[in-house]
């Protein structure tokens, strides 16, 4: 009896310990795949919810110069302060005139544009008119009444230009401010302005600036909540760098850039302050892409500021080439969307065109924006088979319907199918790849009888898969058929690729029929 | 008598229960506690997988020979102990990164071209496409 109690204690120790020890550790393995499971759904959400990023380079600054008349001594036209210049009218055949030249003391070297304001007064009602000074040239701008002792501010765009006075009757001008506004290109510097456009909060660690032949690497590490951004300040020409990488935890943002420096020096900007109407193009396509030599519509909205009726000739241009024209006439205040083709450029590459307000009215253009047009160049040859099987590789079963005119696979009683289409393609310069377009068709009848079929579509270097999407079919959705577009976004370096689009069929054995069919294959890329 | 003789009884017991107590603790607690670390081991490496993140910035061509720029994005202390182009071994070695930081990893191959670049720690693989220019 003593025994057996005392057995009965020693296992009940036991049992105790037993049981204490592996309630412990089950519950600590349960607390552990706790934590772990809570840091994978914080980090998955930090993660898939990282932003896009958005950047904005400004490479100009505005500095001011004051003017000069005549070459004359500027100290009475420093400032708005009453003292004035004054240049009295001469008679010349019957008519009492005065001519008077205006500059710049001190213009930039280069700039996008420039703002001149002249404060003056006139003894008696006089008309003036305003020539651009074009290399020697005049080329009348605009025409103006000037009321008797009342001051007037004449706006122009033009470093040089000048104003032939005239009247009937003697008459003074008195001179008390003339200033110039450049907008001037940073030659030393630019600003980038990374700005998260992300629904969520995003780190940055870094930005890179490359070039061909150069590489640094800005070093950062903020967060940056939705709509904030961060300023770069860069002690480079903007048009030293052709490439810029923003990096954040997942994502390295590339952004290419191609900024040309302005042409401007001491030659006259567009544009000019008018009398009457005055044309200001209010929003534009801000990028227009497409394939080489391919016919793109360009839209514009131009408004009219002026205070009259006006007609203004939209005009695109490509570095001093009239792409295409538009002509419009505009009431005051009112505002026209005005659309005109234009065809893109027969090169790949990346341009910055013009659109110009051209003023029928005043013969001055009125407004001037920038955007970029990118055009794709065409890897793939023959992608509507319309040459038959010519560039491309068929595997069995894979064939050309000349009818059609596709490729297809059409089988009756089909096993399992891995068969593609293939069409080797050569880069002979670095390009980025842009979309990826075909048209694909896939049937199989009865729906039941198979267990996958898809098209795999896939970018080859050699043996090495660079990039592969797959499109399912399902047997809810027979036929399934549609135009299948991506994004491959992936840099290719000269050499020859293989653009291999693979049919895969896991058939169950009583399938009737298979008819997989793909068309109009295109393959664009930019430089 | 026979009420001494219960109580010594009663305190041998006692003494005998403790004394039984002390050796199974001594027997498994050892084994607990090699349990308990190992969880707590694989918790660490579970969240050192989860928290880590290398990024390559970019590839590109110095001395000839092609390297990549890496960094550690992710939250916590990492290491790149293999890097692989083209699913071809190009490097080999352990470099310790601390989060936040980069490192310069540099190859024997020489070719210019369009890369899958695949940096590796003893945990995961992170893989990018990029172009040496």
């Amino acid at each position: 009896m003593y025994r057996r109690g005392q057995a009965s204690a020693v296992g009940a120790v036991f049992l105790t310990l037993i049981v204490i020890l592996l309630a412990a550790l089950i519950a600590r393995q349960i607390q552990v795949q706790t934590e772990v499971q809570n840091i994978a759904s914080e980090v998955a959400n930090q993660r898939s919810g990282e932003g896009e990023l958005s950047l904005t380079l400004n490479y100009t600054y505005l500095t001011s110069s004051l003017g000069k008349i005549n070459n004359s001594d500027p100290t009475c036209i420093q400032s708005l302060d009453g003292i004035m210049c004054n240049f009295d009218s001469r008679l010349s055949g019957g008519t009492y005139t005065l001519t008077l030249i205006f500059s710049a003391t001190n213009p930039p070297s280069y700039f996008y544009n420039v703002t001149t304001n002249l404060y003056l007064l006139s003894s008696d009602i006089v008309q003036a008119t305003l020539y651009e000074n074009n290399s020697g040239t005049l080329i009348a701008r605009g025409t103006y009444t000037l009321p008797a002792n009342s001051p007037i501010v004449i706006t122009s765009h033009y470093v040089n230009y000048t104003i032939v006075f005239s009247s009937t009757s003697p008459f003074r001008i008195s001179i008390d401010f003339l200033n110039y506004t450049f907008q001037a290109y940073n030659s030393t510097g630019f600003y980038a302005k990374i700005t998260n456009i992300g629904p969520s909060l995003t780190r940055l660690y870094g930005l890179w600036l490359l070039s061909s032949t150069y590489a640094r690497r800005i070093n950062t590490s903020t967060w940056l909540e939705p709509g904030v951004s961060q300023t770069f300040s860069v002690n480079l020409p903007v048009n030293s760098i052709s490439e810029i990488r923003a990096i954040t935890t997942t994502r390295v943002n590339i952004f290419r850039i191609s900024v040309k420096p302005p042409t401007l020096t001491a030659a006259p900007g567009p544009g000019g302050g008018g009398a009457n109407s005055k044309f200001v193009i209010t929003s534009y396509n801000q990028t227009i892409a497409g394939p080489v030599s391919s016919k793109q519509l360009f839209v514009a909205t131009v408004q009219n500021t002026g205070n009259a009726s006006g007609t203004v000739r939209l005009e695109v241009w490509n570095d001093g080439n009239l792409v295409n024209s538009s002509q419009a006439t505009i009431p005051a205040g009112g505002s026209a969307t005005m659309s005109l083709y234009v065809t893109l450029p027969s090169t790949p590459g990346t341009y910055t065109w013009a659109v110009k307000a051209y003023n029928l009215n005043t013969g001055r253009y009125d407004d001037e924006k920038t955007f970029t047009v990118s055009v794709y160049g065409e890897l793939i040859k023959n992608g509507d088979f319309s040459q038959g099987s010519a560039y491309w590789t068929l595997e069995s079963p894979w064939r050309i319907d000349t009818s059609l005119q596709l490729a297809r696979i059409n089988l009756a009683n089909p096993g399992n199918i891995s068969a593609s289409i293939s069409q080797n393609f050569t880069v002979s310069s670095a390009v980025t790849l842009t979309q990826l377009k075909l048209y694909y068709y896939m049937y199989a009848n009865p729906p039941g009888q198979v267990n996958s079929l898809q098209l795999v579509v896939s970018i080859e270097s050699g043996s090495t898969t660079l990039w592969s999407q797959t499109i399912n079919w399902n047997k809810n959705n027979n036929p399934a058929q549609g135009n299948y577009a991506a994004q491959p976004s992936i840099r290719l370096a000269p050499g020859t690729y293989t653009l291999r689009i693979t049919a895969l069929l896991n058939a169950q054995k009583n399938l009737n029929q298979v008819d997989i069919r793909v068309d109009n294959v295109s393959l664009l890329a930019t430089p | 008598m026979q009420g001494q003789a219960e109580v010594i009884g009663a305190v041998l017991l006692l003494v005998i229960a403790v004394a039984l107590w002390a050796i199974a603790w001594n027997i498994f607690y050892p084994t607990y506690q090699q349990v308990s670390q190992r969880l707590e081991r694989e918790r660490l490496l579970a969240e050192k997988g989860l928290r880590e993140y290398i990024l390559v910035e970019r590839i590109y061509l110095k001395n000839g020979h092609i390297c990549a720029w890496v960094t550690n994005t992710g939250d916590v202390q990492t290491e790149i102990v293999s890097l692989y182009l083209n699913d071809t071994l190009a490097w080999s070695g352990y470099i310790d990164l601390k989060a936040g930081s980069s490192t310069e990893v540099c190859t024997s191959l020489t070719t210019k071209a369009t890369y899958r670049v695949k940096a590796c720690s003893y945990t995961n693989c992170f893989e990018v496409t990029d172009y040496v220019p």
